[in-house]
């Protein structure tokens, strides 16, 4: 599968944006603007470019704790999100539900909900009302390996692939269930794949840092599952940048803390370096691909400085 | 008609009135049940899986649909307290506002003819402590008929505690075709007698049949049974008005009474009204036994309602007949007038 050349531009800008806002949205979080729970996705980012590139528009996206990137990958109103965010009545829930309750429905951003496990079966429900309204549209629900340790995930393929309803899970898998590492968490030959396959669902496991390949299994999974109405789960592994909840965390904090081992794995692997790449190999130029990050940071440090400066915290 | 006879009847005509009424639960597809054959792609089968059932349903109702899901036992929905309490019961405010998930939760709850201490929990008041929910729990066919069809309509998600024990009980009314209007509560008696019952659920069937022994006796109690607890007001102005008539005001309760639905009653009328005398006649404070020699200890009966009355009042006692095993255990088993 070829991926043009634009699809890499869009992906770029993409992964930058979700970058810049939360990177902003971070800073003012040190500065105690943001009285709540903070789910970041730095370093998480070509998953959700990846998946929401790959859809159509009348795909539906649920998300979850950690969905500032899922929604904004799938277009979401970012204005509506910093003001949701600072607890502003013009927020997307008018400041009511934070930053763990994302929504925009014009673009199929139908919510996201922060207790583990319950987007999953939510999000069946969603997709059984579209198949029922005789509709052929994906629902994609985000999740994390931690909620797919949850009764919900198991009992959900399983009512899924039953009434023949077309989901597809995707888990973020950042090893850490809040700071629990997963072989704390898992027994040992813990195999999704087996597992999945005994509910007959679709799976595919890659990694989630790289945007083509989520971008192109995300295409072939949605192809597999509309046609045959069946539950996919894509299993994707990425690295959490930052911290469970809260602001990103510093170099120094990333080596001494429980990231210790990961560190220089985290750095190799930066979705932006590694889309950058993909670019280079696709006929961009280094200089054109250097203007082009300085315009996207600039746009979206820009929108940040304009909305944050209308928000009045208390 | 029956009181089960009443929600089956109510659900078929939900069903056939709005193709967006859904109705989930283990063993709804039975043949026979009336439902499968009538509606095909309205009724579903579930897994075994109460968390991810209820879920769907959730995500259903927040596209427009108004499923209706049905728990065996309120045990078994207590595993997808989650979906109904955080999910259900948060949808619209945690979101800001239009965007309705009018899901509706039945759950059988309360005593039945033995099922012990764990199928017979009465854990009513957790979901007024859940705030946005319509809350229903019928004590006759009538109430039950209506309250399943104005849940049918309704876009505010819904709880329906439906008590088995009353499955047999029969009241002869007609079904109207107009506009459904329900009640919070009904009067049984006037508003200037000897004393006023508070109750509510599986208690009003003894209530009555103890209210008829002691008239016989020159004693007058009116009953005040509570069955609708909308999310806004769980007691009505109205009802507090008619409250403020009596006097002396006995809550009898099939649940354990403290920090229960009744006492959440006598907590409100006791900050709104003054010079009451509050009783209370309730199950004890544990859980309910299996055993039929047990049960007779546990919930309370028509002769502990006539004694405690007649106590209150300081009447004489009135000798009454040993309760038989069918009044003091089994299921009532008569019409209502």
């Amino acid at each position: 599968m070829k991926i043009k050349k634009i699809i890499y531009k869009k992906a770029f800008d993409t992964i930058i944006k979700i970058r810049i806002l939360e990177e902003n949205i971070s800073k003012e979080f040190k500065k105690n603007k943001i009285l709540s729970f903070l789910h970041l996705s730095i370093g998480q980012e070509a998953c959700a470019a990846g998946v929401a590139l790959a859809l159509k528009k009348e795909d539906i996206f649920f998300g979850n704790h950690r969905s500032h990137g899922h929604y904004l990958a799938k277009g979401g109103d970012i204005k509506k999100m910093i003001f949701e965010i600072f607890g502003d009545e013009r927020g997307c829930c008018r400041g009511i539900g934070g930053s763990m309750h994302m929504l925009d429905k014009k673009v199929n951003f139908l919510g996201s909900v922060p207790i583990l496990g319950s987007a999953i079966s939510i999000s069946s429900g969603i997709a059984l009302a579209e198949k029922i309204k005789k509709k052929s549209n994906l629902t994609v629900v985000f999740i994390g390996d931690g909620a797919a340790e949850e009764g919900s995930f198991y009992e959900t393929i399983n009512m899924a692939g039953l009434y023949k309803i077309p989901l597809l899970i995707v888990i973020e898998d950042n090893k850490y269930a809040v700071e629990s590492d997963f072989v704390k968490r898992k027994v040992k030959g813990y195999n999704l794949n087996n597992i999945t396959s005994g509910f007959n669902a679709l799976y595919k496991r890659i990694s989630g840092q790289d945007f083509k390949k989520v971008f192109k299994e995300t295409k072939i999974l949605r192809e597999k599952i509309i046609k045959n109405q069946c539950v996919g789960v894509l299993h994707l592994d990425c690295l959490r940048f930052s911290k469970h909840s809260g602001a990103e965390v510093s170099e120094k904090e990333q080596k001494s803390k429980y990231r210790k081992n990961e560190y220089y794995e985290i750095i190799k692997n930066d979705p932006i370096d590694i889309i950058k790449k993909d670019l280079k190999e696709n006929g961009y130029k280094k200089k054109e691909i250097l203007n082009l990050e300085k315009i996207f940071v600039s746009k979206y440090n820009s929108i940040f400085s304009k909305v944050f400066k209308q928000i009045k915290i208390r | 008609m029956k009181f089960n006879e009443a929600i089956k009847e109510a659900t078929i005509k939900a069903l056939k009135q709005n193709k967006k009424n859904l109705l989930f639960g283990l063993e709804v597809t039975n043949q026979g049940a009336g439902f499968i054959e009538k509606f095909p792609n309205q009724v579903f089968e579930t897994p075994v899986s109460e968390l991810s059932s209820t879920g769907l349903v959730v995500g259903l109702a927040s596209r427009g649909f108004k499923p209706t899901i049905v728990y065996g036992r309120i045990e078994f929905a207590l595993l997808a307290m989650d979906q109904i309490l955080t999910q259900a019961g948060r949808w619209e405010y945690m979101f800001g506002g239009n965007y309705p998930c009018p899901a509706k939760f039945r759950i059988q709850i309360g005593r039945q003819w033995g099922n012990g201490p764990q199928h017979t929990a009465n854990y009513h008041s957790i979901f007024f402590q859940a705030l946005e929910f319509d809350i229903f729990i019928p004590s006759t066919p009538k109430e039950a008929y209506y309250q399943i069809l104005y849940m049918s309509h309704s876009s505010i998600p819904s709880i329906f505690l439906e008590h088995r024990y009353l499955n047999l009980i029969n009241q002869n009314f007609k079904t109207s075709k107009k506009k459904i209007n329900i009640k919070n509560s009904k009067i049984y008696g006037k508003k200037k007698d000897d004393i006023l019952i508070i109750t509510y659920a599986d208690t009003l069937p003894i209530t009555l049949k103890a209210k008829e022994i002691l008239e016989i006796n020159n004693i007058f109690p009116t009953i005040m049974n509570l069955s609708f607890f909308p999310r806004r007001n769980r007691i009505s102005k109205k009802d507090i008005i008619f409250i403020n008539n009596f006097s002396n005001i006995l809550f009898i309760d099939s649940a354990p009474f403290d920090f229960g639905i009744l006492s959440g009653v006598n907590s409100i009328l006791s900050m709104k009204l003054k010079n009451k005398n509050f009783y209370k006649l309730s199950s004890k404070n544990m859980p309910a036994p299996s055993s039929p020699k047990f049960m007779g200890n546990y919930y309370i009966n028509k002769n502990n309602i006539i004694n405690y009355v007649t106590n209150i009042l300081k009447k004489k006692r009135i000798k009454l007949k040993k309760l038989s095993f069918e009044e003091e255990i089994l299921w009532p088993n008569f019409t209502l007038k």
